[in-house]
């Protein structure tokens, strides 16, 4: 029975699998012409292709034994496609006449298949020809449309919220941090890519074994802009308020063994050249600001914190800057650079300040019209000597400065006051390092060395302060002098070991710093008198700090650990005003920091760090006695001891990337406790400000949140760049003798865009919100709130070779009074593209808006100031670069 | 003795110039993207055409046209002004850029070949005796540059290849030797690194604006292997001071 079943089934089978075999054959033909390599397919149900062949010479085609055929389809380049549903049976001289083609064959589009942002390893690479347009003229330019970097008002660059560690130029280090100089004049047109380095690590033998959260930033030239000598250059002329004039040369030469950065600007525009040569990246700037060789005011004439509108708006200034930078290679390895720069400034502003002190009862004013003129001639010398090998790591760098400033302030009120301030300042300073490798452990020696000389001189006229400064008589002027010398070691050595995954650090050192300051106050009555004590301070500070620092750091893979502490003992011996004799002061200090960083994926990175430092501050913030800081300021400190501060830091960040689709993301949520025991108590007497040193427990709490993302879309040709900050901050003051807690709150969100609508069409669009409110903790009583918008839409179009640019700038602020300021700038180009030259014409401020409002709060004081702008003015002339 | 030699050398390649191929009917061409790597890194990328008429197809590298017609007119500029030949680094760079072959299919003769250049001459040898190949058609669908794929599979001896062919275009061809499928290769990539895609098509282009397949002296792959050999050999030999002269020697 199961065989009979069995024959009966495989018969079935075989029937089914014999009809479902075909036989086709046949022709293609076009009416009685026979068609050739005419492509014919034999699709199954499923619209697969199962069996194709093409017609012969003489149109013939044929198919043997096919199985589960549906449909058969004819077609040809040049002739419609013909389709024959099949049935189950063969097919003998099947002709399929074809017509000709009336359709259309699709197109080919090629998507764009170069993408901004490629990774290799830990460099990451911007393919800016995708983002480059017409009007791209620097590599500052470039840089402000990147997604993940982003460049601050200054000019620091920085990638994922952090400012890089390098900057690079064909991987040479030839401009150290003073980068500007690169950012603002190197022509765009010589640049082939920008490259990140992730995690760089400078110094090559601490490569994959020092860990460093930062990146480099390599700027790729083009093979033939390494070849020649580059340069740009502007010669622009205009008119009113007076003759205008911006002009400039820059060269760079990148070729050979001797690298050059040449550069002659001078304008009066209100483009602010100490920006082009200042330090960005400097991390060394603790212990310059520790060793005094960086320049501090501490006299002033009255002014105001710089306001965040564009700085040729309410700048009258006139600048010259020319600087030089060489480096030569020496030998294979070793390198000289050499740094020379001389800046004259001058500047004038004229603003109506309002001060409103808060205090407990009542509130305090001063409206004062202020106009200052500042002049200063500043001179650099930078020398560095570097070699950077695997084994090998050698650093000397030497500084010279020296500025001298000449100032003069006039304050209108009921009376007016005159200012004169001068303040020669000359330091010279030498950081020295050596580190070699011996085996798998580092050793290393470094030394850094800082003098530093200055005199500050502020002269006030009409003489203040009658009562405290002249038995309440009204005297000539007063003359508040502070003289500074200042001696600065730092020694140490430290070792590092390896133990597999794990180094192990060691340093030793001593820092020497020694201190005379003279402070005193001469008033000008019938002749010239220097004030007794308490008013004149000869002050001597010395402090022997030998150091001890040690740290565990581990590496390995996703993980990385460091944990660091440091025992100093600070040895202070220091005059007070009334005993000359000598204080001494022994504390021992140990500070500690953490950090751990954990990365997920190639995406996604969290770090934490804590860290935890204990400080005694110098005389220099000390005085000792009185001390007029501006006219309407005195300082009055008793024998206080040198106040102490601890600081505590606690952050916490989150980095995202996503390289396919250029997308980068950065959170940090930081938390900055200070505690000192030293706070001033503010009074108010006879519309002067006094200000007393109490030894009392001054607290200070920070907490900030800061969201930053950044996108750059395929499609559209645009980046969009947003950060958020959110900030509250907790602060203890003194004032009219009683203590209040204030808290400020504040609130920043920012957003830029820009976008290629057309490839002569561009859009840039920029805007920046921010409300600032505070209070009185205890009370929840609201002081003083605010809130400014400021929106920027920059609207491009290229008309063959003509660029015609308008600018639109709105700035809102609720305070004095709700207030709308709109600027418009015009701006038309022609660039001559055989010679790259542009020839320019610009109108800037049309609607001629004369003044702005700003709002500054600090502490207790709300400041609100009228500023006087810059009125309509007519630029012009040509732009080049080769 | 010598001048007959010559002579017969010359016969020799006289006949076998004949044998070059010409296309002669307008036709569509395809610009393909081709590129060799090597691990992740791009060896050379190279835009290269493959033209197509009735019987014949030619697939040749256009970067290299444009750079031969751009060293003849600097070549041509510098013997008008007497100066110095001015050759930039982009010029060596561009010159290790190109596809170091062309392809020819014949349909008529069923056969590929394949034509590399030494010395500025031309050697064509037959690399395979049938265009026909056994692609494995795979259910696989893909649009690529707007054109809607299918996937085929080819593996021999030692290549493995993936191609991705559009029916709309009812050509059986494709760049290098990739051929026979039921529709235009649009992708294609293999297990050496070698890879095309289709960029763009020019419909209707005149004879004239297409290269003409170059006069070449048929060889085998292996007798040209050993003239590359000793062309290099020779190359070095020269650098390193074992000069090549030729003597002339009396019979």
């Amino acid at each position: 029975m199961k065989k009979k079943i069995c024959i009966v089934l495989m018969v079935f089978i075989n029937i089914h699998f014999v009809k479902s075999q075909v036989f086709i054959s046949g022709k293609v033909m076009k009416d009685q012409n026979r068609i050739s390599n005419a492509t014919i397919l034999i699709f199954n149900d499923k619209d697969q292709i199962i069996e194709y062949t093409q017609s012969n010479e003489v149109g013939e085609y044929k198919f043997k034994k096919i199985i589960n055929a549906y449909k058969l389809t004819v077609s040809h380049i040049s002739f419609e496609s013909k389709t024959i549903i099949l049935e189950s049976k063969n097919y003998e001289n099947l002709i399929i006449q074809l017509n000709l083609r009336n359709t259309q064959l699709p197109r080919v589009i090629v998507k764009n298949v170069k993408t901004l942002i490629t990774q290799k390893n830990d460099t990451i690479s911007y393919d800016i020809e995708l983002l480059k347009n017409s009007k791209d003229r620097v590599l500052k330019d470039m840089l402000e449309k990147l997604p993940g970097i982003t460049v601050s008002s200054n000019g620091t660059i920085l990638y994922q919220n952090k400012a890089i560690n390098k900057f690079y130029i064909d991987g040479n280090d030839i401009l150290d941090d003073r980068y500007n100089l690169a950012s603002n004049n190197l022509p765009i047109d010589a640049i082939d890519k920008i490259q990140v380095l992730e995690n760089h690590q400078p110094i090559k033998m601490f490569d994959n074994i020092i860990f460093s959260d930062r990146a480099g930033l390599n700027i790729k030239l083009k093979q033939n802009a390494k070849n020649k000598i580059l340069g740009r250059g502007i010669a622009n002329t205009g008119a009113y308020p007076n003759l205008l004039y911006d002009e400039q040369i820059s060269l760079f030469s990148f070729k050979g063994k001797l690298k050059m950065v040449n550069s002659t600007k001078l304008n009066n525009i209100g483009s602010l050249l100490e920006d082009e040569i200042i330090s960005l990246n400097n991390d060394n700037t603790l212990q310059l600001l520790e060793s005094n060789s960086i320049k501090q005011s501490h006299v002033d004439l009255i002014d105001i914190q710089p306001p965040k509108i564009k700085k040729n708006r309410y700048s009258f200034n006139q600048d010259i800057l020319q600087s030089t930078i060489f480096s030569i290679n020496l030998s294979t390895k070793l390198k000289l650079k050499l740094f020379a720069a001389s800046l004259f400034t001058r500047n004038s502003m004229e603003n109506l300040n309002i001060n409103s002190y808060y205090f407990p009862n009542d509130t305090f004013s001063i409206k004062e019209n202020i106009k200052n003129k500042r002049c200063s001639n500043n001179y650099f010398l930078t020398g560095t000597i570097n070699k950077n090998t695997k084994n090998v790591y050698t650093n000397n760098i030497f500084n010279f400065k020296y500025s001298s400033t000449n100032d003069n302030g006039k304050v209108e009120k009921l009376d007016t006051v005159l200012e004169k301030l001068n303040q020669p300042f000359f330091n010279i300073n030498n950081n020295f390092q050596l580190l070699k490798k011996i085996k798998n452990n580092y050793f290393s020696i470094n030394s850094f060395l800082s003098y530093t000389k200055e005199r500050q001189a502020l002269q006030i006229q009409k003489g203040v302060f009658e009562n405290l400064l002249n038995n309440n008589n009204s005297y000539n002027s007063i003359t508040q002098f502070f003289i500074n010398n200042t001696i600065y070691v730092n020694n140490y050595i430290s070792t590092t070991f390896k133990i597999k995954k794990v180094n192990l650090s060691s340093k030793l050192g001593i820092i020497f710093h020694k201190q005379n300051i003279q402070c005193f106050l001469e008033k000008s009555t019938s002749n010239i008198e220097r004030l007794a004590s308490p008013f004149i301070t000869n002050s001597r500070f010395m402090n022997f700090n030998p150091y001890l620092e040690n740290g565990v750091l581990y590496n390995h893979g996703k993980i990385n650990f460091d944990i660091s502490s440091n025992i100093n003992s600070q040895n202070i011996r220091y005059d007070t005003i009334n005993s000359f004799g000598k204080i001494n002061n022994s504390r021992l200090f140990a500070n500690y920091s953490s950090s751990i960083r954990y990365k997920f994926s190639k995406k996604i990175a969290i770090s934490a760090n804590h860290q935890k430092n204990n400080y005694t501050s110098t005389i220099i913030d000390n005085k000792n006695g009185y001390f007029l800081e501006n006219y309407r300021t005195i300082y009055r400190t008793g024998n206080n001891p040198l106040e102490e501060t601890t600081n505590s830091i606690q952050s916490i960040s989150l980095n995202y990337k996503n390289i396919l689709k250029s997308f980068f993301a950065n959170f940090i949520y930081s938390n900055n406790k200070t505690s000192s025991n030293l706070l001033y108590n503010t009074i108010v007497e006879n519309n002067y400000l006094i200000r007393v040193g109490l030894l009392i427990n001054n607290n200070r709490l920070m907490k900030s949140i800061n969201l930053n993302v950044s996108k750059y879309f395929d499609i559209l040709k645009s980046s969009l760049s947003s950060n958020i900050t959110f900030q509250s901050s907790n602060i203890t003051i003194f004032q009219q003798n009683e203590k209040r807690e204030l808290e400020n709150n504040s609130f920043i969100f920012n957003l830029k865009g820009q976008a290629n609508i057309t490839k002569t069409t561009f859009l840039n669009y920029l805007i920046d919100y921010n409300t600032n409110s505070n209070f009185e903790t205890n009370q929840k009583k609201n002081i003083a709130s605010y809130k400014s918008l400021s929106q920027t839409i920059k609207f491009d179009k290229q008309i063959k070779s003509l660029l015609i640019g308008f600018c639109l700038e709105h700035l809102y602020n609720n305070k004095p009074s709700k207030q709308n300021n709109y600027f418009v700038d015009v701006n038309l180009n022609r660039k001559l593209t055989k010679r790259n030259i542009d020839i320019n014409l610009n109108f800037l401020n049309l609607f001629n808006n004369q003044n702005y409002n700003i709002n500054i709060f600090q502490e207790s004081n709300f400041q609100t100031t009228k500023l006087y702008l810059r009125p309509f003015s007519i630029m012009g002339g040509v732009k080049f670069s080769f | 003795m010598k001048y007959y030699f010559f002579y017969l050398l010359n016969f020799f390649l006289l006949i076998n110039l004949a044998k070059a191929q010409i296309p002669n009917k307008e036709f569509t061409t395809f610009k393909y993207n081709v590129i060799l790597k090597s691990k992740d890194s791009i060896i050379m990328s190279d835009e290269c055409l493959l033209y197509r008429n009735d019987n014949t197809s030619f697939f040749y590298s256009l970067n290299k046209i444009t750079y031969q017609k751009k060293m003849i007119e600097k070549i041509e500029f510098a013997m008008r002004n007497g100066g110095k030949l001015n050759l930039g680094m982009n010029d060596g760079k561009m010159l290790t850029n190109f596809l170091p072959f062309s392809v020819i299919k014949n349909y008529k003769t069923d056969k590929i070949i394949f034509i590399e250049e030494i010395d500025e001459q031309s050697f064509g040898y037959i690399k395979d005796s049938s265009l026909k190949k056994k692609w494995v058609l795979m259910g696989d669908t893909a649009t690529i540059n707007n054109l809607f794929c299918r996937k085929a599979i080819y593996n021999s001896k030692n290549s493995e290849n993936i191609a991705w062919y559009c029916t709309d275009f009812p050509i059986a061809d494709g760049p290098f030797g990739y051929c026979d499928l039921p529709g235009l290769i649009v992708k294609v990539e293999n297990n050496f690194g070698w890879s095309a895609i289709l960029t763009n098509i020019y419909y209707n282009v005149s004879n004239n604006n297409v290269e003409k397949v170059p006069n070449y002296i048929s060889t085998t792959q292996k007798d040209l292997a050993k003239l590359k050999k000793r062309n290099i050999d020779n190359l070095f030999g020269d650098r390193n001071g074992q000069k090549i002269s030729l003597q002339k020697k009396d019979d």
